[in-house]
């Protein structure tokens, strides 16, 4: 039982993590399609980092914004599952009287 | 116990960096692709599609590497103010 909690945790971790690398993956891409578009030098320049970094704070923000909602969500449809369920017990001990 | 534990740690380390960079690869050669990458009939790459990808690479690289920088200092900065809320309510 503990052995199998414990690779349970461990595959939960490695998911999360995992999701995590490819969400920076995706941001890199993302701020580099936007802000990246000349190849006249080799190194980044100020506009490029001044707008990669905006880039990378509004990313942030949608992202928690996202999990913001999903959040919300969730709440409320368990406490929608759970009005349910009580309506079911008050109708069962209704119809047993 | 820990020269096996570390073994397979170390390999586990090893797959999660082959995967990330085969990703990275993926995404970079997209990129390059889309932007210098312009003539379509010749069987060549140009001069100036060389020069391009050259740089290009270089630059997807940077930027990795400065977005990596700004998640670090943006962390950093999180878990200073959490701080400073922690050691204001003691």
């Amino acid at each position: 039982m503990g052995a199998s909690n414990s690779k349970h945790e461990k595959d939960i971790a490695y998911i999360k993590e995992k999701n995590q690398v490819e969400s920076i993956i995706r941001l890199v891409d993302v701020c580099f399609d936007q802000c990246v578009n000349s190849f006249s030098r080799r190194d980044l320049n100020k506009r490029e980092k001044l707008c990669t970094t905006q880039c990378v704070k509004k990313f942030l923000e949608f992202t928690q914004r996202i999990e913001e909602r999903i959040e919300e969500q969730s709440i409320s449809e368990r406490q929608k599952m759970e009005t349910r369920r009580n309506e079911e017990i008050k109708k069962h001990f209704a119809n047993q009287n | 116990m820990n020269s096996i534990t570390q073994q397979t740690t170390d390999k586990q380390e090893q797959k999660k960096l082959v995967k990330f960079f085969n990703l990275q690869f993926r995404k970079m050669m997209e990129q390059c692709h889309k932007k210098c990458i312009t003539t379509k009939n010749k069987g060549k790459l140009g001069i100036a599609e060389k020069a391009c990808t050259d740089r290009c690479v270089i630059k997807y690289i940077q930027t990795t590497a400065y977005v990596n920088e700004l998640l670090n200092s943006f962390s950093q900065e999180v878990d200073q103010t959490l701080q400073t809320q922690q050691s204001q309510q003691k």
